[in-house]
């Protein structure tokens, strides 16, 4: 399975070891899993833990993220992007066109926005898919 | 930095400590306290790391550094990795709507791209 992860995945997955965002990253790390982020998603996880956790923490993240996940850059998916004008907020149009370019299947958020939006799977719904006994939070 | 080098004193704490937990995880050695004295390319590597903001002190430059040698050689994948960066976060547990609310404002902070 390849998945586009939003950050707040990566978010609930370091802050909940127990969530079902935790479950997704540890599939990823194990390699049964392929995910796909854009530079937003590292921006956004890098911002996060910046401000709650300190640079280093911030740091280590992001890195960990851009070594073993596929990091598409605003230039792979521009045409994508520009197609999804006046649908989604700045942001989430990134992701959505990033998924979209990289023929990725599915998004997994936890955002609203994006419920319209074939791709999306909530990180519940995502851990089902894969065959795992989900945990009783939608992260 | 010049020709005298950058003397550090590093003591394994948070990261660094959950690295030598990572490594060390099954006989018991949770800490170690080393005084280094680097010279040249060494130093100004550290020095070079807390200039650009990688780190906070030429100690955690030493952590960081060490860290990305264990992740490189193999002496910790990015699994362990990851278990270390959920404990610690666990020492310091945030609430779910203080989560939702960091998310939320990591989002409004985007830079609008050209």
């Amino acid at each position: 399975m390849r998945a586009f992860l939003d950050a707040s995945v990566f978010i609930f997955a370091v802050e909940r070891p127990t969530s079902n965002s935790a479950k997704l990253v540890k599939e990823f790390l194990a390699g049964r899993l392929e995910a796909v982020v854009d530079e937003e998603v590292l921006a956004e996880v890098g911002r996060f833990f910046r401000s709650r956790r300190g640079r280093s923490f911030a740091w280590l993240t992001t890195e960990q993220i851009r070594r073993v996940a596929r990091v598409v850059s605003m230039d792979e998916c521009r045409a994508e992007f520009e197609t999804l004008r006046g649908q989604l907020k700045e942001g989430d149009r990134f992701h959505l066109a990033a998924t979209r370019a990289t023929k990725t299947l599915h998004l997994i958020a936890l955002d609203e926005d994006f419920e319209r939006f074939k791709e999306y799977l909530t990180p519940k719904e995502a851990v089902r898919r894969l065959g795992i006994v989900p945990g009783p939070s939608e992260w | 930095m010049g020709a005298g080098g950058a003397r550090a004193i590093v003591t394994a704490s948070g990261l660094g400590k959950l690295y030598l937990e990572a490594l060390h995880q099954n006989d018991g050695i949770t800490m170690t306290t080393l005084t280094l004295r680097l010279r040249g390319l060494q130093a100004e590597i550290v020095e070079s790391m807390v200039e650009a903001g990688l780190a906070e002190t030429r100690s955690e430059a030493v952590r960081i550094a060490l860290l990305q040698f264990g992740r490189s050689s193999g002496l910790i994948d990015e699994a362990a990795l990851f278990r270390a960066l959920q404990r610690a976060a666990a020492e310091k547990p945030l609430g779910d709507k203080e989560i939702l609310e960091g998310i939320r404002r990591s989002k409004r902070a985007r830079v609008p791209r050209r």
